[in-house]
């Protein structure tokens, strides 16, 4: 087990730290949307309704072109707009951000921000084609469950390395004792956080099932989500739609059904006289991201059907709620992101354990072999902090509008943190012994720029944050910081070791 | 070594598949619903799944190796498209 271990952790390493740190960063993907989109750095009105806000900037867009269906997720305290999303009649299906302040329209918000691009690098690596990004994402999954299994096979002492850490020995023992601690203290959050993130894609990874077993159907696996899911449709009628039940008299009447918010809303076959209004219950009250939905008729409010979820699915929920970490609980919403700093600090201590202990064997053997590796792990640990940081501030220096060669400003972003991604591969080459220190300075550097720039671009400064109780920002920018901080005191130790080892060389 | 880890991830790959697909199947006909058995059988595929990973990096025979997962995956994979053909045909 031994030698898969350290292969497996070896290949895979680069693909587990990028799918880990982003994933970290996911756990508030919704306070760097705050972050990055200045424009929605507003609280939550304390009264607002679908029917004042939602419904009049529906009927504003259906004026211009005909909707056949419509659906929104309803603001909370995160995320304090509308998302919403409608077809129109021919296919095409549009998205728009909706202020619960006043109804109007929020804009283009020219940038992915976390929920666009690092939410999704998380699960796909933003590589659709063929769908490549989900299977190599699911094959470094398996391969961490593998790896976690197998090291705790290749440990003798497994209780005692929970409370081992020698930093003042030679570095590859404590970079093998830190690997261990962070492994072994977060083994069960690592274990269940990687099943639980396959566990969402079933549909994906094992279409086989739904295949076979839906196998008498035109298409087994849409036929699997609509009967797993117990939804509810009839063809439209052709006929108009003459009165309308007050959308806010449904929530209500769904809230006290369920005891619950309601988190989302969904009308079929809009303006038609067979229009039927979903409503999902919120995800925020409990672990389980649950698709409870009530069907509606919208035009006499009569209760059309409740969907019932088989407790298989329910189960399926659990794992998927778990995962996302979408619940009320700001507590554990931090010890999930510890959890993720602790899984990119086991890969992170794992890669350099790797390297210092084959040092002396690859500069006897090839140096130039020990190079690459070298430049690998820096660029996939190191690196991909600075391009994240770079994404950040790129986001908080370009002005609004800003075009290139034809690019929207959104995808001039995604193409810096590209290409601080790549030069953070390709610097270690030529220069590969201050590599490490120069990327822990960079780190420092862009993460104080970004929230200096921040400053500058929106006028609010930390305080004003923190006044205005906009916590994302203040968080994001607290965050930044301590990380600038961080990153430069690792730079200032990397510095002096470098410093003491070059003295006996002076006369 | 390249030759086993494709097999034990690609034969192991299938083999699991097969699994699900069959067990949801069975599931089925012992009475379960179809859409209950389909997401039993998906999610307890990832620790099929593991299992033979550890598995088939772990055994040395590379004959029992070859039959495991590459022999009997190809088996299980032809019912599961045979029973398939014949579900959709039969209506």
């Amino acid at each position: 087990m031994q030698w898969l271990h350290t292969w497996a952790g070896l290949v895979l390493g680069t693909l587990l730290f990028a799918i880990f740190w982003m994933g970290t960063l996911s756990v508030f993907d919704q306070e760097l949307d705050r972050w990055m989109m200045p424009e929605t750095r507003f609280t939550l009105p304390a009264h607002w309704s679908l029917d004042e806000v939602v419904v009049p900037a529906v009927e504003r867009l259906a004026q211009e072109n005909a909707i056949i269906q419509w659906g929104a997720t309803l603001p909370d305290e995160r995320r304090p707009y509308v998302r919403l999303f409608y077809q129109l009649q021919g296919g095409g299906f549009h998205s728009a951000r909706i202020d619960s302040r006043n109804g109007e329209m929020l804009g283009d918000p020219q940038t992915l921000g976390a929920t666009g691009f690092i939410f999704p690098f998380h699960y796909r690596l933003h590589l659709n084609w063929l769908g490549l990004g989900y299977w190599l994402v699911g094959l470094a999954a398996m391969a961490m469950l593998a790896l976690l299994v197998s090291g705790v096979v290749i440990h003798k002492k497994i209780f005692r390395d929970i409370f081992t850490f020698r930093p003042g020995k030679s570095l590859p023992r404590s970079s093998l004792d830190m690997h261990n601690l962070s492994a072994v203290a977060f083994l069960p959050f690592h274990f269940l956080i990687t099943l639980s993130g396959l566990i969402i894609f079933i549909g994906i990874y094992f279409p086989g099932a739904a295949d076979l077993v839906y196998a008498h159907q035109a298409n087994p696996g849409a036929a699997f989500f609509a009967e797993a899911g117990d939804g509810f449709s009839r063809p439209p009628s052709a006929e108009p739609l003459t009165r309308h039940v007050p959308l806010n008299s449904l929530v209500e009447r769904a809230q006290s059904h369920w005891r619950d918010d309601v988190g989302f809303i969904r009308v079929f076959n809009h303006g038609d006289a067979s229009a039927v209004v979903q409503l999902g219950r919120s995800v925020g009250g409990e672990i389980s991201w649950n698709i409870d939905k009530l069907f509606f008729d919208a035009g006499t409010g009569e209760l059309l059907k409740e969907s019932v979820i088989g407790s298989m699915m329910t189960l399926q929920r659990f794992f998927v709620g778990f995962h996302f970490v979408q619940f009320e609980h700001w507590l554990l919403r931090w010890l999930y992101f510890i959890g993720g700093l602790a899984g990119c600090a086991m890969i992170g201590t794992g890669f350099l354990f790797w390297i210092q202990s084959r040092q002396k064997h690859h500069l006897r053997e090839n140096s130039r072999s020990r190079v690459l590796v070298g430049a690998l792990s820096l660029g996939s640990t190191l690196g991909l902090i600075l391009a994240t940081v770079a994404f950040f501030l790129i986001n908080r220096i370009l002005p609004p509008d800003a075009a290139f060669m034809g690019w929207p400003r959104a995808e001039l972003e995604v193409a810096v943190f590209a290409l601080v991604w790549v030069a953070a591969f390709v610097h270690p080459l030529r220069c590969f012994a201050a590599a490490a220190r120069q990327l822990c300075m960079a780190i420092a550097l862009v993460s104080s720029l970004s929230v200096i720039a921040n400053w500058f671009s929106t006028g609010e400064t930390l305080w004003i944050s923190i006044d205005g109780a906009h916590w994302g920002v203040a968080g994001t920018d607290m965050m930044l910081l301590a990380l600038a901080g961080s990153a430069a005191l690792a730079g200032g130790a990397l510095r002096r070791r470098a410093l003491r080892r070059a003295m006996p060389a002076l006369p | 070594m390249a030759l086993r880890i494709a097999v034990a991830v690609a034969g192991g790959y299938c083999l699991a598949a097969a699994i699900v697909s069959l067990g949801a199947y069975a599931l089925k006909l012992s009475g379960m619903a179809r859409s209950e058995a389909v997401v039993l059988s998906a999610m307890s595929g990832f620790v099929v799944y593991l299992l033979i990973l550890l598995w088939g990096f772990c055994e040395t025979s590379l004959r029992r190796l070859l039959w495991a997962l590459v022999v009997l995956p190809a088996a299980l994979q032809g019912i599961v498209y045979v029973t398939a053909k014949a579900l959709a045909g039969g209506g």
